[in-house]
């Protein structure tokens, strides 16, 4: 099952949005954290951002189902950046950033992992999330 | 051809923790599966699809499942929203 990996300037923002992908897209989507700096100020992390990763990835990057990760704004974006590098090639091949929202975008691609979908078609509901419609029309 | 027509009931319509599972259900089954509401309908298995209907209390919402499993598709689907959810009669149906 493809992993979801949350990157936000904020711990406890995406210490919510753990729950949030496990109350709708059940509780055996593996999500991993990146949020905040490590002395807990708001920030981005892009050392924790690759440990997340790669315990998404597991030992076996090659043969793993993935990670779609999904970020917040403005520094994350370099944060992300940085973690991609430090990444192996076989690694990087497994992971996919896509342009999406980070709050409708880990729902929507933590329901699309719950059933059993590949790593491009979950990256692929995120961005979707981008045109979510909440409010009725009528 | 399977068809099911429902009444949602639930005072927030079909929000999102009915959608999500909805969703996961709907992608256990082999046919295609339609959700229609008005004039408009979604694919069942995507939960952006489904969420834009934006389905409201009171109104009535028609399964439609084409497939080899259509009918045990469109059963496990009914069950899963019996909470929301009330059996409009077929012959108040609006398609």
């Amino acid at each position: 099952m493809v992993g979801l990996v949350l990157v936000s300037h904020s711990r406890t923002l995406v210490e919510g949005l753990r729950d949030i992908v496990a109350q709708f897209g059940g509780d055996e989507v593996r999500v991993e954290l990146a949020g905040g700096t490590d002395d807990g100020r708001l920030g981005t992390n892009a050392v924790r951002i690759a440990e997340a990763i790669r315990t998404i990835l597991g030992p076996d990057p090659a043969s793993s189902d993935g990670a779609v990760l999904l970020l917040d704004f403005g520094s994350a974006a370099l944060s992300v950046e940085l973690a991609l590098e430090d990444l192996t090639e076989i690694e990087r091949a497994v992971v996919r950033v896509p342009e999406a929202p980070l709050v409708e975008g880990a729902f929507v691609a933590g329901v699309q992992a719950s059933i059993g979908a590949s790593l491009d078609e979950v990256a692929e509901a995120a961005v979707s999330a981008a045109t979510m419609i909440k409010l009725p029309k009528d | 051809m399977a068809e099911r027509t429902l009444t949602v009931i639930d005072p927030a319509g079909l929000h999102a923790r009915p959608a999500a599972r909805f969703v996961q259900i709907a992608n256990r089954f082999g046919s295609r599966i339609l959700i229609r509401h008005a004039e408009r309908e979604a694919d069942a298995k995507s939960l952006i699809a489904l969420l834009g209907l934006t389905i409201r209390p009171g109104t009535v919402i028609t399964l439609v499942a084409d497939g080899d499993d259509a009918e045990a598709a469109l059963g496990a689907l009914t069950e899963e929203l019996t909470p929301y959810v009330s059996q409009t009669p077929a012959s108040g149906a609006a398609n």
